[in-house]
């Protein structure tokens, strides 16, 4: 038990509330669709299947592929090549420069090619910003849209990082004075009174749920603010204050001055062999490369891998790539091991939780649905304590609409992405057409409802038809069925067919519960009766 | 022994020592109306019941296995608060009669 004075505790629940109430809504969006997020590789290899091979580790014959492409654009587009897998294990190879685009940022112009990674088939190419590159590339599409909204809410950047960043400060806000003001955190960790009038059932379902969910509250909250912030005003304010606004020399200080410069042609080392070393320095494969100056005699080659077995903090391997000989082993900030870089470094596995594939990323997932939960029971709970003041009954309907409107948006997007295969229009603005008119309509049947419990339940419904319809969308939408995945060695789409089935079972499970007798007699005295319950 | 197979072992003896410190949780009993409190409400016992659910992470983070340890973590988190959930449900469910 914590002990604060009254006036104390009631500062802090005021805080805890109105941190929450006003922006809850959106850090809601930000949650939701973060929990869908940690499965990206494995939507994207669902939706767009390809190889058998569909892992993140760099295929065989990287090198081959590199050269043969390297002749094919122009040597412009050397100064940097990036490698790394894409949706269902496509091997993705990025000539580019860095270039001041349109709006004045520096960006990645170039030519990026999607190849079949055991064939090297050329599937794809396109040329143009990174930014306009990713947008067109289809089978990342249902991913990337979810990854977005997560990420910077669909708004330009850098305001969309900027608002995502104020988001996770909310959240912690939030986790730190639930913490403070709540008296009994340990003694009411399994109490949980559903009997009982609506609003102290709701008391406990939020106080129950955010109460296990604290410790990781935080943590994703201040890591996700963390991403947010570092980019957009965590380097240029260090740039400011201790380089006199250079940021150039921030990331020499960072990562390393380039090598000097040699700008003679020179044939690259072999790529295979420089992945097969770091593999085995650290006992696992690479999944990105890193080519600067492609074709010169001052040539290095960077070497990423995915967390090693039991290490929480990745490094990176550096390589001459005119001789292919090791260089030197980088942390993931600055030259050297220091206990800063080993902090940055632990912020990854701490939020994506990808460190040790599925079972990592179902606890992840596992721990950002209670994230969701608390911040919707939350945002009821508030409502509900002034739910006779006019102004926080349209608040209460707005929070039905957001809470369960936003997932049948989200659950219709992708729709779009698979009925419209061959539309001119980009993945994601074929989604975004799906998220706003299900947003509309979700809309409009809020407005129109009397009972926020009846809004609920409808809502609901809605989203479990829109997920248990995804599966025959995506076969409908040209992709293979359960007996082609598995003959072709791609049980993962089948996997997932029956994960979005059985979560669509649940959601409509829910949709149709019937309260119980002593639920529903605390509801009829109550405003509740109005107003529906969560 | 694989990080997965470390953490589901581990889980479940969290898991076991959950159950049984909900089970026999004096304020959840006050709450459900629960005439008299399980022996095992006592706080020695509470606290052995404590250190069943978080010894098998302590073992995890001595033996330096972050993988495992980070995925136990992470499940006791969220099985306590399913633990909490479909025991009240249950409770409910047996007290009150359909409406």
């Amino acid at each position: 038990m914590i002990w604060l004075s009254r006036d104390t505790t009631k500062t802090l629940l005021a805080v805890h509330g109105w941190s929450g109430i006003l922006l809850g809504l959106l850090l809601y969006a930000v949650i939701c669709t973060g929990v869908a997020a940690v499965f990206a590789t494995e939507i994207n290899n669902w939706a767009s299947p390809l190889t058998r091979d569909a892992t993140i580790s760099l295929p065989a014959g990287v090198d081959r592929a590199v050269r043969d492409l390297a002749g094919q654009v122009d040597p412009q587009y050397h100064e940097e090549v990036a490698t790394w897998r894409g949706a269902g294990g496509r091997l993705i190879v990025f000539f580019h420069r860095h270039m001041q685009d349109p709006e004045g940022r520096l960006n990645e112009y170039g030519v990026q090619f999607e190849l079949h990674p055991e064939t090297h088939e050329v599937l794809a190419r396109r040329e143009g910003w990174y930014d306009d590159i990713a947008a067109q590339s289809r089978p990342e599409g249902v991913a990337a849209f979810l990854v977005d909204l997560h990420v910077r809410l669909h708004i330009p950047e850098p305001w969309g990082l900027l608002v995502t960043g104020i988001l996770g400060m909310a959240m912690m806000i939030a986790a730190l004075t639930g913490l403070f003001a709540h008296r009994h955190l340990l003694k009411e960790m399994f109490t949980l009174r559903l009997a009982r009038e609506a609003l102290l059932r709701r008391r406990d379902l939020h106080v129950v749920a955010g109460t296990w969910n604290l410790p990781f509250a935080f943590i994703l909250a201040f890591t996700g603010s963390f991403f947010s912030f570092a980019t957009t005003l965590g380097l240029p304010l260090v740039a400011k204050a201790t380089f006199g606004g250079n940021e150039e020399a921030l990331i020499e200080t960072l990562y390393g001055a380039p090598r000097e410069e040699k700008a003679e042609p020179a044939p690259l080392a072999d790529l295979d062999a420089m992945i097969a070393d770091a593999a085995a320095r650290s006992g696992i494969t690479s999944h990105f490369i890193g080519i600067e100056r492609y074709g010169r005699a001052d040539a290095t080659v960077w070497v990423y891998q995915p967390l090693p077995e039991n290490e929480l903090v990745y490094t990176s391997h550096l390589y001459d790539g005119t001789t292919g000989e090791y260089l030197t082993e980088r942390p993931p900030l600055g030259q050297h091991p220091s206990l800063g870089a080993s902090l940055v470094g632990l912020m990854y596995p701490l939020h994506f939780g990808n460190f040790a594939g599925i079972a990592s990323k179902a606890a992840w997932v596992g721990l950002g649905f209670a994230g969701a939960y608390v911040t919707l029971t939350g945002l009821l709970l508030w409502t509900q304590r002034r739910i006779d003041q006019r102004a926080w009954q349209r608040m209460a309907r707005l929070v039905h609409y957001v809470g369960y409107g936003l997932p049948l948006a989200l659950a219709c997007a992708p729709h779009a992405h698979f009925l419209f295969q061959d539309s001119t229009l980009s993945s994601g603005t074929l989604q975004g057409f799906a998220f706003i008119g299900a947003a509309a309509v979700a809309a409009i049947v809020s407005l129109a409802c009397d009972e926020l419990r009846r809004l609920r339940r409808i809502l609901l419904t809605a989203t479990a038809v829109a997920v248990l319809a995804l599966p025959f969308t995506r076969f409908a939408g040209g992709g293979p069925g359960w007996f082609e995945a598995w003959s072709s060695g791609l049980p993962g789409v089948a996997g997932v067919d029956i994960t979005l089935l059985l979560v669509g079972a649940s959601t409509l499970w829910l949709a149709r519960r019937r309260v119980t007798a002593t639920h529903a007699a605390s509801l009829r005295p109550s405003l509740e009766a109005r107003t529906g319950s969560a | 022994m694989s990080p997965g197979t470390q953490a589901i072992v581990a889980i479940a003896f969290s898991l076991a020592g959950l159950v049984l410190l909900a089970l026999h949780d004096p304020k959840r009993l006050r709450s459900i109306g629960a005439q008299r409190t399980s022996p095992l409400s006592s706080s020695s016992v509470r606290r052995a019941l404590a250190v069943l659910v978080v010894a098998p992470g302590l073992v995890l983070a001595v033996l330096g296995a972050w993988h495992p340890f980070l995925i136990w973590l992470g499940a006791v988190c969220v099985l306590g608060w399913l633990v909490s959930l479909v025991l009240a449900t249950l409770t409910t469910a047996e007290r009150s009669p359909r409406s």
